[in-house]
């Protein structure tokens, strides 16, 4: 059954449906919070209040967008206010850097190094990153967010957020770097 | 230039993607949450009897008060 009826049904008084949501994104909404924060406990107590928050507002969900993506930016939210609290995200904080010009040669380094990394390096590296490199990585590259929506969602420019994934590209490639020349 | 940015997306796209899920959530966590609602719920239907049905009821009384004492001038007016 799609997400879209079932949220009908629900809506329309069949709440032991809401199980079926539960199933399907439960872990999906845990791991990114485990991915990001990396505390289990932390974790289980933010997909408790995502999962609460996307049923009791399902009301409000109009179908127009995928019902994934929108458990999705409720997810990146309340990570963010999460990370805000424990002053772990620095996106608000903008500076002049935020909008320098990306020399071209810079990013062909990057890319050179980026192209070699293996999933294991990956999930090994993607550790070791800070948090609002892991948010904006992961909004990019597995949920594949568009530049704009990540803007909207951080409250920051485009420019900014193409800046500030360029950076945190550049760590990962550090980190894999200096992995490469210690093996 | 431009193709190869969008080679290192696909890469990157591909092995984020690859990343995910490795760690189920908790048992606990689906008994949990559907507590909690089962919680919301009761107190979305406390606070709707003393809030939409109460203020209906409020409402109500009220209406009725006004055309007590509209009469109530009313008769004033006739006994002047």
């Amino acid at each position: 059954m799609p997400d879209w009826e079932i949220i009908q049904r629900v809506l329309k008084g069949e709440k032991a449906l809401l199980g079926i949501l539960y199933d399907r994104y439960s872990d999906k909404v845990y791991y990114k919070c485990l991915s990001i924060t990396k505390n289990a406990d932390v974790s289980k107590d933010l997909a408790h209040d995502i999962i609460i928050k996307t049923f009791m507002n399902l009301a409000k969900f109009k179908g127009t967008s995928d019902f994934s993506f929108w458990v999705k930016s409720i997810t990146y939210n309340f990570c963010m206010d999460y990370l805000k609290r424990k002053k772990r995200l620095r996106f608000g904080q903008l500076d002049a850097s935020d909008y320098e010009t990306i020399a071209a040669d810079e990013i062909e380094l990057e890319n050179k190094i980026l192209k070699e990394i293996q999933l294991e390096q990956l999930e090994t590296l993607f550790v070791e990153l800070k948090a609002d490199d892991k948010l904006i990585l992961l909004m990019r590259y597995q949920d594949k967010m568009s530049v704009k929506i990540i803007a909207s969602s951080l409250k920051i420019s485009e420019s900014a957020v193409k800046m500030r994934l360029k950076r945190s590209r550049d760590r990962l490639a550090e980190l894999l770097k200096s992995a490469q020349d210690e093996g | 230039m431009k193709d190869e940015k969008s080679d290192i997306q696909k890469h990157l796209e591909e092995k984020f993607k690859a990343m995910l899920p490795k760690e189920d959530a908790p048992e606990e966590l689906k008994k949990e949450v559907f507590q909690t609602l089962d919680t919301l719920n009761l107190i979305g239907d406390v606070a709707d009897l003393f809030t939409t049905k109460f203020t209906r009821t409020e409402v109500t009384f009220f209406r009725l008060m006004e055309e007590d004492y509209d009469e109530i001038i009313n008769d004033e007016n006739d006994d002047v």
